[in-house]
């Protein structure tokens, strides 16, 4: 706890230390809390909030405490890559464990962000092969799936390429505002072959996507997609599956989407470097591999189980919803962790620009 | 005696240095100023040195910001909707401001209350109230095509048409208050002289009204300038991915692409543009009174 | 009714101006000459304001006409009637120069740039301001303001000035030399000048003419010593001047002296016209008509005893108040010399004046 305040007074102050001093007055509560956990292990996960809070209690948090007495918090805060940057420069790490994107722990790994995962702890075989990343992971899989407006189509888009089809698909469409999906759609559409989509060019991707600039929007947050789609601002998007499921629920089938040509990603539990009770927090990610809980959040989110156990037990009418499953998981496009990994800084910018102008 | 009566007009005369009164007096305000510094100066300087050391030290930020060519197109766009914004926000809340500045007491507390209203609510809902109005499916368009004035629906929202409209409705409250606030300091008993003398009401408005407004509209147009360069929830709302402001894009280097310095470079530029702004118009006017306060 | 005004007459027919229940300008009816200085007096609130901004065109007619040479004006908006204002307050546009503020209605009425520069230098000139022409209103003084608004309102040669209490916010000494240059410039310009005022001095010195208001009607109208030694009512007679008043009934008529009976005695009154015998009578009267006599007068002089109250010396002369049993308490002016025998509290004394000095007014 010491070294959070210690301020070395033989250089200058560093961007870390200042950022602790900013930091100081509102972690005052949280060096407090931590002092509590020596007495009894307390664990926080951090998703992006709204229903993820009580589901992601029921599923994980609640069970793992019954079985070990830990206590875990859900914190809907949002732990975007700034903010796990922010907190482990501040040194005073109060996340245990992330909801990240799968790239996202090779991004913020690679520079040192994050804690290696213990496979020692965590079982390498219960999630797909490729899923088991250094720093994180995987801890459902979610899906860019093509989502239509039926009332505003007459008939069905099925693959990538039809968002470029304006005559047959009229209306707008939406893609997300951060990237994935898009350019993948873009280079399909433009002649690339599904396995040799990686890595994507970029300038290939985006020239494609000039074509119907005029008639993108992009959607910020998952609401969005789903506004957008219900009120009839654009015709199809590109949007995660768990929304369209809500969406076909919600208009009652008037909203259809499918897993054909779907963008199917891995989410992934990361650890903030620096975090306490590392041990703990392994123990609780090899806990949530159970698959069972993880067919309780396809049942609650339909999010994908990680462990392809749990996709096998789903019954039949959430391995629809499930993009792990075998039949789905078949027709979409495993997206590139390592290439989004590697080049997301860069080529986020380079997309938003290219929206932007 | 002599000296007894000089220090009692020196007292009277000069602010009290040195003596207990003093001291007492920045008692009180220490604590401000300690406040001030800590949770205000001091991460104002982490901003600027992340600028000069993120990711190596040096100016190179700085250098990336006049070269770059999104920041220049974010810079350009953000410049471009604050003085389309700026323009029609004075001009509409000069006519508010007009209408209540003439209107009878009763009226003009009913038009008061309407004008500070939206201050209450949240620049979220708002935003979405416009989506609810200007969407394709939406009010506006659902009117124009139920008696065919139009028979394709009008893109109103997720472009920068949006954009200008939903900050255009923010910010019109905050220029009418310095508006008002200069109309009301004008003698009404002028604008009956130039009406006396032979000017018409328009000759009389233009020659006259206009005129001693003036200092209200330069602070009208600055205070409204100043507050547009900082909009981020309206421009991502009503802009649909098509109109990125600086405020969003200092967020996106913050949040997903880690680029702070880059991001901390183009809020240093930014809060040295407001600052300036706001030189020049505290220079030219009382700024309590242009808010109306005191 | 028709309009039977002569060339240039400003005619005012039973104009009126409501405001709730307040009749603000009550029937009022006035005729203004060519040339003529009008001063309209009142305390505040009496409606000459009122009439005044009537006459401007700010405030609309409820009923009754305006008429100027046989125009009606009643519902011309006040730019279209080209009379010269001043305003209380001066109301000079403080984002003008002196220069640009007396140029003002020359610019508005379009007049040629030669021209406008002439006729704002003689109007500069005339109030001796042509110096500090490119100055702002805000750095000139009061009495200086005062002159600038006097010479934008006469700049454009306005057949009509109109003066609403211009000396209001000036100090007293300054008042009274300001009084005088605008009674010279009444006499250079020969406009008509109406002039809003409710000080009775000022009144006094200056007008041709005093329209004297109560409650929105005209109380009378008259030149200054009509109005102050012909007072009609007890209002007229208290509000221009000091007057003390004494009541009493109608004894007797006799060759235009009517004999009155007071709770203090029996005083004689001329006059050419006397209420009935029996009637009621009150008398108004100038405190410097008043003699205070040691011993009752044998002469034809009306004479009342009463006890000294109170006085207070004013220089020249010393202000006595009286105390008359039935009547209350009367003020006389005695001169500084004729007064010392007096100074003393409670001493008797009688009190005499000339029939014909008293006044028989209304109790209005």
């Amino acid at each position: 706890m010491s070294n959070t305040i210690k301020m070395p007074t033989r250089r200058l102050v560093t961007r870390r230390q200042a950022l602790a001093m900013t930091g100081a007055a509102a972690a005052a509560p949280f060096i407090l809390r931590a002092g509590r956990a020596i007495a009894a292990t307390e664990l926080v996960l951090v998703n992006w909030g709204g229903d993820a809070i009580p589901n992601f209690d029921n599923a994980f948090a609640k069970p793992f405490e019954k079985e070990t007495g830990m206590k875990v918090t859900i914190d809907g805060t949002g732990p975007t890559d700034g903010k796990i940057k922010a907190m482990v420069e501040s040194k005073n790490v109060t996340w245990n464990v992330c909801d990240a994107d799968g790239f996202t722990s090779e991004n913020l790994g690679s520079k040192g962000l994050l804690e290696e995962i213990d496979y020692s702890i965590v079982d390498r075989n219960k999630v797909r092969p490729g899923h088991a990343f250094q720093y994180g992971c995987c801890s459902y899989i979610y899906s860019y799936v093509i989502t239509y407006n039926s009332s505003k189509l007459k008939q069905a888009p099925t693959t990538l390429a039809d968002f470029w089809d304006l005559e047959k698909f009229p209306g707008k469409r939406t893609f997300w505002k951060y990237m994935s999906g898009a350019l993948e759609a873009a280079l399909v559409a433009d002649g690339v072959p599904v396995d040799k989509l990686y890595p994507l060019d970029v300038d290939r991707a985006l020239k494609k996507l000039e074509e119907i600039k005029d008639h993108i929007i992009l959607w910020e947050s998952g609401a969005d997609s789903q506004r957008f789609l219900r009120e009839g601002e654009v015709s199809m998007g590109l949007i995660w599956h768990t929304r369209s499921t809500l969406l076909e629920r919600d208009t009652k089938g008037e909203v259809k989407w499918s897993f054909n040509q779907g963008l199917a990603c891995p989410s992934s539990w990361v650890v903030p470097k620096g975090a306490k009770n590392v041990k703990e927090t392994m123990q609780f990610i090899a806990f949530m591999q159970k698959p069972e809980l993880q067919v309780e959040l396809l049942k609650s989110m339909s999010n994908g189980p990680a462990n392809p156990a749990g996709s096998a037990m789903a019954p039949a009418d959430l391995a629809k919803i499930d993009p792990g499953n075998e039949a789905n998981w078949k027709i979409q496009i495993p997206m590139d962790v390592q290439w989004y990994g590697k080049n997301y800084n860069d080529v986020l910018n380079d997309y938003l620009d290219f929206f932007a102008s | 005696m002599a000296t007894e009566v000089a220090a009692g007009t020196s007292r009277r005369k000069l602010l009290p240095i040195g003596n207990r009164q003093d001291q007492v007096y920045w008692l009180f305000v220490l604590p401000v100023l300690l406040c001030l510094l800590v949770f205000f100066l001091l991460p104002l300087f982490q901003v600027f040195w992340i600028s000069l050391s993120d990711p190596a030290v040096g100016p190179d930020n700085y250098i990336k910001l006049f070269d770059n060519r999104a920041i220049k197109r974010v810079v350009l766009t953000t410049l471009r909707i604050c003085t389309i914004t700026t323009v029609f926000s004075v001009v509409i809340g000069y006519m508010i401001a007009f209408t209540v500045a003439i209107a009878p007491p009763r009226t003009r507390s009913m038009l008061m209350f309407a004008i500070l209203v939206p201050f209450w609510m949240s620049v979220l809902v708002r935003a979405f109230a416009w989506v609810t109005l200007l969407r394709s499916e939406g009010v506006i368009n659902s009117f124009l095509m139920s008696f065919g004035a139009i028979s394709t629906p009008l893109s109103m929202t997720n472009n920068e048409f949006g954009v200008l409209v939903g900050m255009v409705h923010y910010m019109v409250p905050y220029a009418v208050l310095p508006l008002l606030a200069s109309m009301d300091g004008i003698n009404p008993s002028l604008i009956a002289a130039s009406r006396g003398l032979g000017a018409g009401p328009v000759q009389s408005f233009v020659k006259i009204f206009m005129p001693l407004t003036k200092p209200g509209i330069f602070a009208a147009l600055i205070l409204v300038f100043i507050m547009t360069l900082g909009f981020f929830v309206t421009p991502i709302i009503l802009g649909g991915g098509n109109t990125v402001m600086i405020a969003e894009y200092i967020t996106v280097q913050m949040q997903q692409t880690l680029r702070w310095g880059l991001a901390s470079a183009l809020a240093t530029a930014l809060l040295v543009v407001v600052l300036l702004l706001i030189g020049a118009l505290s220079r030219s006017m009382d700024m309590r009174k242009m808010l109306g306060g005191g | 009714m028709t309009m039977h005004d002569t060339q240039g007459d400003l005619c005012i027919e039973n104009l009126v101006k409501q405001y709730g229940n307040l009749r603000a300008v009550d029937d009022v009816s006035l005729r203004i000459r060519p040339g003529e200085f009008l001063t309209l007096l009142g305390p505040s609130g009496s409606g000459k304001t009122t009439l005044l901004m009537m006459i401007a065109g700010f405030v609309a007619a409820d009923a009754g006409r305006i008429g100027l040479g046989g125009r009606d004006i009643t519902d011309l908006a006040p730019e279209q009637r080209n009379f010269g204002m001043v305003f209380q307050g001066y109301a000079l546009f403080p984002h003008l120069s002196v220069r640009e503020n007396v140029a003002f209605p020359l610019k508005i009425r379009r007049r040629p740039k030669s021209e406008v520069e002439a006729a704002v230098k003689t109007a500069l000139d005339r109030v001796q301001m042509t110096h500090l022409a490119d100055r702002l209103p805000r750095q000139l003084s009061g009495g200086q303001q005062q002159r600038v608004a006097l010479a934008r309102a006469m700049s454009f040669q306005p057949s009509l000035l109109l003066l609403d209490e211009p000396l209001g916010a000036l100090d007293r000494k300054l008042r009274v030399d300001v009084q005088m240059e605008i009674k010279k410039l009444h006499q250079e310009l020969g406009t008509t000048f109406i002039y809003v005022t409710h000080d009775q001095e000022e009144a006094l010195s200056m007008s041709d003419r005093i329209v004297i208001f109560r409650q929105g009607r005209i109380a009378q109208i008259g030149t200054p010593s009509e109005l102050y030694d012909q007072p009609q009512s007890r209002f007229v007679a208290s509000f221009l001047g000091e007057s003390d008043f004494i009541a009493g009934t109608v004894q007797s008529i006799d060759g235009g002296i009517a004999r009155i009976a007071t709770p203090a005695g029996e005083i004689l009154q001329n006059g050419a016209k006397h209420p009935s015998i029996g009637s009621a009578i009150t008398v108004a009267l100038r405190p410097e008509k008043i003699a205070l006599l040691a011993q009752p007068t044998a002469d034809r002089r009306n004479c009342l005893p009463g006890r000294i109250i109170a006085w207070r010396y004013l220089g020249g002369h010393l202000s006595f108040e009286i105390a008359v049993e039935g009547i209350g308490p009367i003020r006389a002016e005695i001169a500084a010399a004729e007064g010392q025998p007096f100074l003393q509290e409670g001493k008797r004394a009688w009190l005499a004046w000339q029939p014909q000095d008293g006044v028989t007014v209304t109790e209005e």
